[in-house]
């Protein structure tokens, strides 16, 4: 790849263009594996792993980053380098590159308003991590001298809710600590966007992802060292063959590469978009993946799971492991530091990673949304960056006020979760179906460093998209049903999946065998704010659809597209 | 691939193995454990280190 941080070029269809571009290949692979790598890769693989027979879980793991992650990695890419040769960067333009149909540059618009109301959440959970990370440098997090583990976590509870301001006695959440912390995190994020590809972003990946390696190394080596670490690395790896058989374990493995990867976001192809004709994209993109694995599977592996079962005793593990990711990174971590000579260091050093974790990743999120403005809508960087703060601060302020409403959990589910699904299986049927199976693979394979196997064509054709509408259709039963009825799953009775046949066991992962949908109190009290969250996301969507046409419209987008589909 | 096939291959010799140690892993490491923990970090490390090399052997 040719370094090209800003250069004049002649895109496809002769129109002169200032793209931006990345400076080098191992800034690009950083910066993607800085997409990539963010909190789940260090709180939820490994309570995963645990929780779906620990070193078996490895192998449907593999097998779905052979079958799925890695295949759509390359999907991705592939759509994203094809769109920037045609001057586009984001999903609307890409989209109808590769099918020349009105609709299609709505349905592309997806991926700039899933990335957008992603980073609006995520934002404010990465500014916990910053707000941790100082509080701990300072030694301003509570002792627990003296505490017994329940006791100290209970603790590191009430210390959370006072700072997110959920336990205040009003209806409304937040904190002034809460606040600051997430006004210097989306201070620092658009700062950095602001800066432009290869001066921002890139630069921070290539400061960011090296000292978060560096950082995991050193909290890993102080965890492993501690008396009953070991346990936990053998409720991470120690195999349950009963589980090999269970149809809920593959589709845990393969939700997590899809979701650990950071695919259907929209913002891989962003990315990608700034590569060049003949830059090469298989050899990048399995680096950017192997760099991910090696984050998660032997780091994140090695942290949190192993501490909290030095801290707390190999009896509890289990109930560790699946009390969610939050309360092992934000209770259970802080509450094993405290109880450590140097805890105050070693936990700040690990919150910091995890901010560094999230920045990369709420950078990559806030792309498409900048390159839209300032393609699409022909505003300036500095513009750009200024609008896409004022709208992240707008949208934020009721997900940090209705906190324990279920507002983040709503916005987490559809941009961070559902709609990733959604947007993959459009984005593979549109390249391999309606682009054109073999022209999308020879795109693939343009530039490539190391050659791309044969076998791949029939499963990025077939087994990917398969693959995607069984964990959309497990997503559909599982959580979107019960979240819009405000209902929950309950085991009918006389059922046990314990020792029902495979079948039924298959079965009743789908919700369609061993019980029924019951009312749930909880989301139905928050129902009027969940509501209020969807409509927001509606709203945040129905704009981007709309600015979109007037591009459109305006600027003559679209026109670039004429003859370049099937 | 081939780490996933000599992985599969070892957990099924190593079945009995993981049944009967069941009740304590979560306090010891298995052989199972082991050998699903070393395949996992090599095939993983064997990975980053092939990709990573020719990412810096192109010097760009």
């Amino acid at each position: 790849m040719e370094k090209h941080e800003k250069h004049l070029d002649v895109n496809l269809d002769g129109v002169v263009t200032d793209r931006e571009g990345w400076a080098s290949q191992l800034g690009l692979v950083l910066a993607m594996a800085g997409n990539a790598v963010g909190l789940g890769n260090f709180l939820r693989f490994p309570a995963l792993a645990a929780r779906n027979g620990g070193g078996t879980f490895m192998i449907p793991y593999f097998i779905s980053l052979l079958l799925l992650g890695i295949p759509l990695m390359w999907i991705e890419w592939g759509i994203g380098r094809h769109g920037g040769k045609h001057g586009y960067s984001t999903s609307p333009g890409m989209f109808e590159v590769l099918w020349r149909n009105p609709l299609s540059k709505y349905l592309g618009a997806l991926g700039v308003f899933i990335p957008l109301a992603f980073v609006i959440f995520y934002t404010y959970i990465e500014s916990w991590t910053l707000g941790y990370a100082v509080l701990s440098f300072s030694g301003q997090m509570p002792s627990i001298a003296g505490q017994s583990p329940d006791q100290a976590f209970k603790t590191m509870g009430d210390f959370l809710g006072a700072y997110q301001g959920t336990n205040n006695g009003w209806p409304v959440s937040g904190s002034i600590l809460a606040w600051v912390f997430l006004a210097i995190t989306l201070f620092l994020n658009i700062f950095i966007i602001s800066r432009g590809i290869a001066g921002g972003i890139e630069r921070m990946a290539k400061i960011a992802m090296p000292l978060l390696i560096v950082f995991a190394i050193i909290v890993g080596i102080r965890v492993l060292s501690l008396p009953g670490a070991m346990g936990g690395i053998a409720f991470v790896w120690n195999p349950d063959f009963s589980q090999i058989t269970n149809g809920a374990t593959w589709l845990a493995a393969a939700g997590q590469i899809f979701f650990t990867l950071s695919l259907g976001t929209g913002s891989i192809e962003t990315y990608a978009s700034y590569l060049k004709e003949n830059d090469d994209i298989v050899l990048t993109g399995l680096a950017t993946s192997s760099m991910n694995e090696f984050c998660e599977v032997i780091l994140g592996g090695s942290i949190a799971i192993p501490a909290a079962t030095a801290f707390y005793g190999a009896g509890a593990a289990t109930a560790i492991a699946n009390s969610g990711t939050f309360n092992l990174g934000f209770q259970t971590m802080p509450a094993v530091f405290s109880g450590l000579p140097g805890g105050a260091l070693f936990c700040g050093i690990w919150f910091t990673l995890l901010f560094f974790a999230g920045i990369t990743s709420s950078l990559a999120l806030s792309q498409p949304a900048m390159a839209f403005l300032q393609d699409e809508m022909r505003l300036s960087r500095q513009r750009a960056a200024m609008i896409v703060g004022v709208i992240v601060f707008v949208a934020v302020v009721p997900i940090v006020m209705f906190l324990q409403h279920g507002y983040l959990d709503e916005f987490d589910f559809w941009s961070g979760e559902f709609l990733l699904l959604v947007f993959a299986l459009i984005e593979t049927i549109l390249f391999f179906w309606i682009f054109g199976g073999r022209r999308a693979f020879e795109e693939i394979k343009k530039g490539q460093q190391i050659p791309l196997p044969g076998f791949f064509y029939p499963i990025m054709k077939y087994v990917v998209p398969i693959l995607i509408s069984v964990i959309l259709f497990k997503g559909t039963i599982d959580s979107l049903i019960p979240r819009m009825l405000s209902k929950k799953w309950v085991d009918l009775p006389g059922f046990s999946k314990a020792t029902a046949a495979f079948g039924d066991r298959l079965m009743y992962e789908f919700g369609l065998a061993g019980r029924h949908l019951v009312s749930d109190p909880a989301i139905a009290e928050q129902s009027f704010l969940r509501w209020a969250a969807r409509l927001e996301m509606i709203a945040l969507a129905a704009i981007i659809m709309i600015l979109t046409s007037i591009a459109w419209k305006k600027y003559g987008r679209g026109r670039a597209a004429e003859g370049a589909g099937v | 691939m081939t780490t996933l096939l000599a992985t599969a291959a070892l957990a099924v010799m190593l079945q009995s193995d993981a049944a009967a140690k069941r009740a304590v892993a979560t306090t010891e490491m298995t052989t199972g454990g082991w050998v699903f923990m070393i395949a996992a970090w090599t095939f993983i490390l064997v990975l980053v280190y092939y990709t990573f090399s020719k990412v810096l052997r192109g010097g760009r």
